[in-house]
């Protein structure tokens, strides 16, 4: 009854590469017309992460136990309620300064909620690789919230190192371990 | 002069890369638990010519002896397996009695309670066979059931569909030819409707998930605690409350996108807004698939279905009125009295034969299920039919009070103000209806 794990390990490393995307777009720099660099108003990154919410919602209905379906509908929830917030800002349909803080706090929220799912299954498959990832996670969402509150605009900004490693481990990790 | 921005990165996605993306995301899941149930003989949903002398399990890991619990049920009776499942590593097997007292034809379910070695993590599942019988759904476990949750999750599941169903099929069919009517564009209430249904979606959403994890709970029993271990695939697939839920949800997902869609989109909001409400609407039909009247045959659940989509085509219009009311009154008397007067005269026109489909399925249904006239006053069901059915009929004569009197008043150039206060009390009344069909939806009929 339990799933194989080239299916586990596809659905994994095809949210990483939905992440990887997603941080891309979001950080790597937009030169505008003045030469400066710019925020994206790309409608990919929201949607990505939509798409990545029903994703990770289609997790909550094909788990095997429930406390992997507890965890993942949080996590599909607060990717939902920051792509429309995200959405609607780069439309410009609703703009206020705190929604600059809203991707770090998603990616600081899917961190700490690693680490519960490592503490609820502490000896579950993988779980040194989950508390790693939601280290670099929290990581990412601290130096990122700091780069808002401080309202810094680097070139490229110091939270893209923790983000891209935990794509790139969320990625790799699932694929080493199905072959 | 200013240049279009430029990247200095690789744009990855596309739309279909997207929807791909998507596509695949749909398919797999994952694990990580102790102790999961990987292969069973007899396997899940199999049919067996002849009673099997043993039933075995076997994990993904080994499981302690000790704590090793299997308990089989034919119908509603305990088999008596020979002496306490034996236990080799990962594979777990109970022995069943044979020869006279063989267990004969029937659905069997296997509920089973595991300790992994490694980390002590409890699991526990069910699952049903049949023998030279269709196995049916895994059995309720004996004495294992949690109180009022069962009931305030079915409300909050009728209540979703209320919230985006009716009132966005109320803003299409009423709101927005009436606004057209007075040359209005109604987006002034236009982001009210989209957040009063983005509340509906979303509670219906999470209140689907935790009324089938409730509702697989008796079927496994143990601890409450213990929940969190259970393994659900063979309840989801194998019962008609779990195959509801997964259709349920992925379609309150699409509803919420084509929600954030319409406020992101207003030149396409309307047209959104109607295609969310019509998915809402349809919803109902999982929510009528897991409940009673599915087990009474198509008939029936067509009867409930429609009965389902009726109310929520009443409540939610009443409420999308009473919405509205509150959203116009910042606005002069000149500009509110129109809109809300030609709302309330189209809504009349609609109400009228929902009030009636709701009425003959609800009767239908309710000679359906129950066996005798005296079931009314006897048993539980009937008498929270009885209750239901005298808030229905108070409802309804509030209801034919503002059509008959309140209406030709208002068409006739009186203030709209006038059906305010009836209006409250309507609404009270008919959400007081749903909880008792929450109520009635949780609770077994009569034999």
């Amino acid at each position: 009854m339990i799933l194989p794990q080239i299916q586990i390990a596809r659905a994994h490393w095809i949210l990483g590469a939905l992440f990887l995307a997603i941080i891309l777009d979001e950080y790597l720099p937009v030169i505008g017309g003045d030469g400066r660099p710019t925020r994206s108003r790309s409608v990919v990154v929201p949607w990505a992460l939509i798409i990545g919410a029903v994703g990770v919602w289609a997790t909550v209905v094909f788990a095997d136990v429930v406390h992997d379906m507890l965890i993942h509908f949080l996590w599909g929830d607060i990717l939902f309620a920051a792509g429309a917030l995200e959405l609607a800002r780069r439309r410009g349909v609703y703009e206020r300064p705190w929604l600059d803080g809203v991707l770090p706090v998603a990616f600081l929220s899917c961190g700490i909620l690693f680490l519960v799912h490592v503490e609820v299954d502490p000896s579950g498959q993988g779980a040194h690789w989950h508390l790693a990832m939601g280290l670099l996670l929290i990581a990412g969402g601290v130096l990122d919230l700091v780069r808002v509150v401080r309202r810094r605009s680097p070139v490229v900004p110091l939270a893209l190192v923790p983000l891209m490693g935990f794509a790139l481990a969320l990625i790799a990790i699932p694929v080493a371990a199905a072959s | 002069m200013t240049r279009a921005p430029t990247r200095l990165g690789p744009r990855v996605l596309s739309p279909a890369g997207c929807a791909l993306v998507l596509l695949l995301l749909a398919v797999p899941a994952s694990a990580s638990a102790h102790a999961v149930l990987v292969t069973s003989v007899p396997s899940w949903n199999a049919v067996d010519r002849v009673t099997p002398r043993q039933v075995t399990l076997t994990y993904d890991e080994d499981v302690v002896a000790h704590y090793a619990q299997v308990t089989v049920v034919v119908g509603t009776s305990a088999v008596d397996v020979a002496g306490p499942p034996r236990v080799s590593g990962n594979v777990v097997v109970v022995t069943l009695p044979s020869g006279a007292r063989a267990p004969g034809a029937g659905s069997y379910t296997v509920r089973w309670r595991m300790v992994a070695s490694d980390d002590g993590h409890v699991t526990q599942g069910a699952f049903s066979f049949g023998v030279r019988a269709k196995p049916l759904p895994p059995a309720p476990a004996k004495g294992v059931s949690v109180p009022v949750a069962p009931q305030l999750l079915a409300w909050l599941q009728f209540l979703g569909v209320v919230l985006a169903g009716g009132t966005l099929t109320f803003r299409a069919l009423v709101l927005s030819p009436a606004a057209r009517k007075l040359g209005e564009h109604g987006d002034r209430e236009a982001s009210v409707a989209i957040w009063v249904a983005v509340v509906g979606a979303a509670v219906a959403l999470h209140a689907g998930l935790f009324g089938f994890l409730i509702g697989a709970y008796p079927i496994v029993g143990g601890g409450l605690l213990n929940v969190v271990n259970t393994e659900i695939i063979p309840i989801r697939v194998g019962t008609h409350l779990g195959q509801a839920w997964t259709l349920t949800t992925f379609a309150w997902l699409g509803v919420l996108a084509l929600l954030v869609g319409a406020w992101v989109t207003p030149r396409r909001r309307e047209a959104l807004l109607a295609v969310a409400g019509v998915l809402s609407l349809g919803i109902g039909f999982g929510i009528s698939w897991a409940s009673h009247p599915d087990a009474r045959g198509t008939f029936a659940l067509a009867a409930d279905y429609v009965h389902l989509v009726a109310a929520a085509l009443w409540v939610g219009g009443v409420i999308a009125l009473a919405i509205l009311a509150g959203v116009a009154r910042p606005l002069s008397r000149a500009e509110r009295e129109p809109l809300v007067r030609e709302c309330l005269l189209r809504f009349s026109r609609l109400a009228v034969p929902s009030v009636i489909v709701l009425a003959v399925a609800g009767g239908y249904l309710a000679l359906r299920e129950l066996p005798t006239l005296s079931a009314v006053l006897n048993s539980s069901y009937g008498v929270t039919l009885l209750l239901k059915s005298i808030v229905f009929l108070a409802a309804f004569a509030l209801a034919a009070y503002h059509r008959g009197l309140v209406m030709p008043r208002i068409a006739a150039g009186a203030p709209v103000a006038t059906i305010r206060r009836t209006l409250t009390l309507e609404v009270t009344l008919l959400l007081l209806a749903l909880v008792l069909a929450a109520i009635l939806s949780q609770t077994a009929p009569p034999t």
